[in-house]
């Protein structure tokens, strides 16, 4: 089973929604109208610029629910070029009277239904001398790394910051995934190496395919002080194969751009015969060395702390 | 004078303008006030402003003024509490969701003692919830809004660097005071347990909750202990001991005084700025006739750590159990968490992790014995950039731990433009080393005077 899937490598978001919609729709009208695709695949939050680099509260305004105007935009495109759509936004969603907002990924099937969606599991606060973020300002972490049938094969989600966590991505090809595809924002040029070192390792040790999707150019965000902060998108749209070696050469830098691959699905199954991580894969083997939460080990501690018989608890200075 | 420099001056130079009747309360309290209204857009440190309360008060002491009437020794000066602080008639969030709605009908024996004292109260601060590591509030920090102010005593560090208020008060349960006071350039003060009232004030763990303060120098520190300290039947915790004049103890000579600095712990891995900044300090003492020299931690320093972390976490489950049963979703993730947690643990270990503390206090106050104080950096680093968690109370805990008292002043500016600080230790109930000390430290430096630009 051959599918075919398209990248965007979108530009930076320098812009409002409208016109930044417009942007996105005609990255994907130009490549489509040349070729079709049953996949296509939009970076990280796709429709607001990254705002974690900074403290500001009207981003929050920019939220959308996951059936708001950018799953209709998806479900209109899905079903005027029939195909799947990975779509992107800054999900804000009301439980129990509390708004809660994430950053999160809708699947659209190419009848323009929503398949599922998936938010974000590993929400980065980083200090580098080259790289500040705090995503935990505006985001909640996603509590489940699910799969989406999408007819001819099963595809997993991993956004940005998660593709760090091999657990992450173990989860989904546990749950049968062929393909798992990497909506980022990712910007520092320096970074841009491991970034490719990081989706072929997580395609070869899975054996499925990975396809990383980032942004392409500079974004200017204003910071608190009036001040703008230039993010360089590395780019780097990038496919790999189940072996880990890649489908094609990844992207430069330059902004909207598409990468376009024909995944053989059958070749998922045929590494895993022939190298078998999975198979030879040993949970109850690494669940021992699994850490204790840090109540446990306060606990130990305090439990295995010598206490003279004599000694009452105070509590208190006297 | 213009309004933004009555907003920066300090209580003894407002006290002394006031009295030559040189400056009105009511000049004071309104430029404070107007202060507030153009930037706490930006900082949100404010809960609650209280500007007809304020301005009111302020009014009844320019007339008493006027009549040359008594004079206490916080006459007319406006200050901030954290949100945690009983106000009568005044809602008190404690910063929750589940008591947005709490009005007080009684304020907190300390509030009474400053307003008898002639402060006026301009409103509440914002808190992490219940005061607790997490659920921090929006509140930035005045030198760079990209950063923390740091917790549980947000909204109280961030309103006095931003010279909305004259000083503030916080709580200390972990950090919660000495560390926003590094990271906001500030003196912050956590007397010995059971010093000061905690009568009316939201309580986190009952047997290692302080009332603390923020002053913009140690000279107002001690002017605010004096008013503050003392024994109230009304707190269990309350210590039935003499309350000194601590403004006696800033004339202190320092010369010939010992000065310990920890082997381990509290400079390991700490940063290059903070390092320097630490040994300019630690020159500073010398040069003052300080003699420095290292120390040992107690044996039970780490595990009296351990025993900090579930005792914590146990009383917070005691305090709020009843609430959060009925209410769960009202309470945010990081204080749920501690309270599922209390809720799990053991009495045997509670109790054996207060026996552990009753050793480390043996322990820590013989230590003390051997010096006239410890001094330690305030924090590992300075204010961490994001304000969605408010950085590490470890190098305070410990003597949060220990009951002991503690100040933190500031010894330097790091690369990004942000302070840090020196933190000075005692004995149990000697905070007059602390102010001999600080004071002395301000005198050669002028780290403490430092404010915010471009605000």
């Amino acid at each position: 089973m051959h599918i075919s899937v398209l990248a965007l490598q979108s530009g930076p978001c320098n812009t409002g929604y409208e016109q930044r919609m417009e942007e996105l729709s005609r990255d994907l009208d130009s490549a489509l109208q040349q070729q079709s695709a049953d996949l296509v695949v939009f970076p990280e939050l796709m429709t607001v610029p990254y705002k974690s680099v900074t403290v500001d509260d009207t981003y929050f305004a920019s939220a959308e629910s996951s059936d708001g105007p950018t799953y209709q935009w998806l479900a209109e495109k899905a079903k005027f070029y029939q195909t799947a759509l990975v779509g992107t936004i800054f999900e804000k969603t009301v439980s129990r009277e509390q708004l809660y907002f994430y950053n999160t990924a809708l699947i659209v099937n190419k009848n323009g239904e929503k398949v599922g969606q998936y938010r974000k599991t590993h929400i980065p606060k980083i200090s580098l001398p080259t790289m500040r973020t705090d995503e935990t300002y505006y985001f909640q972490a996603g509590s489940e790394l699910p799969v989406f049938d999408l007819g001819a094969f099963r595809l997993g989600i991993l956004i940005c910051y998660d593709r760090s966590f091999p657990e992450a991505a173990r989860a989904l090809a546990l749950q049968g995934a062929d393909v798992i595809v990497i909506p980022s924002a990712s910007s520092g040029l320096d970074r841009s190496e491991m970034w490719l070192q990081e989706c072929a390792a997580r395609a070869r040790e899975n054996h499925v395919y990975v396809i990383g999707v980032n942004r392409g150019g500079i974004e200017s965000i204003l910071d608190t002080d009036g001040s703008e902060i230039n993010l360089h998108y590395y780019g780097k749209t990038c496919a790999f194969h189940p072996l880990g070696t890649p489908l094609t050469q990844a992207l430069d830098d330059q902004p909207h751009q598409s990468l376009r691959v024909e995944l053989d699905i059958s070749e998922v199954q045929k590494t895993r015969q022939q190298i078998g991580f999975l198979q030879t894969y040993r949970p109850d083997l690494y669940e021992q060395y699994a850490p204790a939460s840090e109540a446990e080990l306060h606990r130990q501690r305090v439990r295995q702390s010598p206490v003279p018989r004599e000694t009452e608890p105070s509590g208190f200075v006297r | 004078m213009d309004r933004h420099e009555i907003c920066e001056l300090d209580i003894s130079q407002a006290m002394a303008l006031m009295k030559q009747h040189q400056l009105s309360p009511v000049e004071l309290t309104q430029a404070c006030l107007d202060r507030i209204g153009r930037l706490d857009g930006k900082i949100q440190a404010w809960i609650t402003v209280l500007p007809e309360a304020a301005l009111a008060a302020a009014r009844e002491m320019e007339t008493m003024l006027m009549r040359g009437g008594p004079i206490g020794p916080l006459f007319g000066i406006p200050f901030a509490a954290k949100d945690l602080f009983y106000t009568a008639g005044i809602r008190t969030t404690g910063g929750s969701q589940a008591d947005a709605d709490f009005v007080p009908h009684f304020d907190a024996t300390v509030l009474i003692q400053l307003k008898k004292a002639g402060a006026i109260l301009l409103g509440k601060t914002t808190t992490t919830e219940y005061a607790f590591l997490g659920g921090p509030p929006k509140t930035r920090n005045p030198w760079n809004l990209n950063h923390t102010p740091g917790g549980s005593s947000a909204g109280s560090a961030a309103a006095l660097a931003a010279s909305m208020a004259l000083f503030s008060l916080g709580t200390q349960t972990a950090g919660s005071v000495l560390r926003p006071a590094a990271y906001n350039g500030l003196t912050g003060l956590k007397a010995t347990y059971g010093r000061i009232s905690r009568h009316g004030v939201i309580a986190l763990s009952w047997s290692l909750d302080h009332t603390g303060l923020f002053a913009k120098s140690a000279a107002d520190a001690a002017l605010l202990l004096t008013v503050m300290a003392g024994y109230d039947s009304a707190d269990p915790g309350s210590a039935d001991v003499p309350v000194p004049d601590f403004q006696r103890a800033l004339q202190r000579d320092v010369r010939g005084m010992t000065v310990g600095v920890p082997r381990s712990f509290f400079t390991d891995g700490l940063d290059d700025d903070l390092r320097q900044h630490f040994e300019t300090a630690l020159h500073v003492f010398r040069d003052l006739g300080v003699h420095v020299r290292e120390v040992e931690l107690p044996a039970s320093f780490h595990d009296a750590n351990a025993a900090h972390w579930l005792i914590m976490r146990a009383e917070a489950a005691a305090y709020h159990q009843d609430a959060y049963e009925k209410n769960p979703h009202l309470f945010g993730k990081s204080i749920s968490e501690a309270i599922e947690i209390g809720l799990r643990l053991s009495s045997v270990d509670y109790l054996r992790a207060q026996r552990i503390r009753s050793i480390f206090q043996k322990e820590m106050n013989e230590q003390l014995q051997q010096v006239d104080a410890w001094i330690t950096p305030s924090t590992p680093t300075s204010a961490p950039f994001g304000i969605s968690k408010t950085g590490l109370p470890i190098f305070n805990t410990p003597f949060t731990n220990a009951g002991v008292p503690a100040i933190s002043i500031p010894m330097g500016m790091d690369r990004g433009g942000l302070p840090t600080g020196l933190q000075i230790i005692a004995k149990a109930f000697q905070e007059e080393t602390l102010f001999a000390l600080g004071h002395a430290f301000q005198t050669s430096t002028d780290w403490h005077k430092r404010r915010p630009a471009n605000l």
